[in-house]
């Protein structure tokens, strides 16, 4: 599964730790979101997409 | 507070665990061996404790969905492995001669060893699977 996670945070002009912040994760979480290396639940999936005002298949995608 | 009483505790333990070893008797092999280990322990605990601590000054949460997957695969595939120790420890004491108190001291302090590199491997790995 990819992310355009990176993407819409330098868009909103937001830290790692800001994002981290607004969604109650822990910064390692962002980062490793952004790698690619963790896949988020549903819950965490649809708070990055409210913050981002976009919706989760617009931020997620499958290969 | 509870991040880092749990953690301290664990760490004060195994501090009194090193000093016992040393003032308890001659050091042999076996004890050195276990002392190496034991610094490994204490090496993986410092980190757990220092990655809490960063956490609490960034005002983070001390364990996020992320953390939890971390831990929980950690235990689940060191837990594997740890079978796979036990039962190499069942072998080799048929052919070694040691006494079973330090067959059980080793086969503890591999169980805790292997949960720490587990644990680093998935934390610079990545849960990609999960």
């Amino acid at each position: 599964m990819n992310n355009r996670i990176k993407e819409f945070r330098a868009r909103f002009g937001l830290t790692q730790q800001e994002l981290a912040d607004k969604v109650h994760v822990r910064r390692e979480t962002i980062v490793f979101l952004e790698q690619n290396k963790y896949n988020p639940s549903l819950l965490l999936a649809y708070h990055l997409a409210r913050v981002f005002d976009v919706t989760i298949e617009e931020l997620f995608s499958f290969d | 507070m509870k991040t880092f009483l749990v953690p301290l505790f664990i760490l004060a333990l195994l501090l009194v665990g090193i000093l016992f070893l040393f003032f308890t008797g001659p050091i042999t092999t076996l004890d050195i061996i276990q002392l190496a280990v034991i610094v490994l322990i204490l090496t993986g605990t410092a980190i757990f404790v220092l990655d809490r601590y960063r956490s609490y000054k960034r005002k983070e949460p001390a364990e996020d969905e992320y953390s939890k997957s971390l831990n929980q695969r950690a235990s689940a595939v060191s837990f594997y492995i740890s079978l796979f120790l036990w039962l190499a420890i069942m072998i080799l004491s048929n052919r070694l001669s040691l006494c079973t108190e330090s067959w059980i001291t080793l086969g503890i302090l591999g169980m805790a060893l292997t949960n720490i590199v587990v644990w680093c491997y998935f934390r610079f790995r990545g849960l990609k699977s999960e």
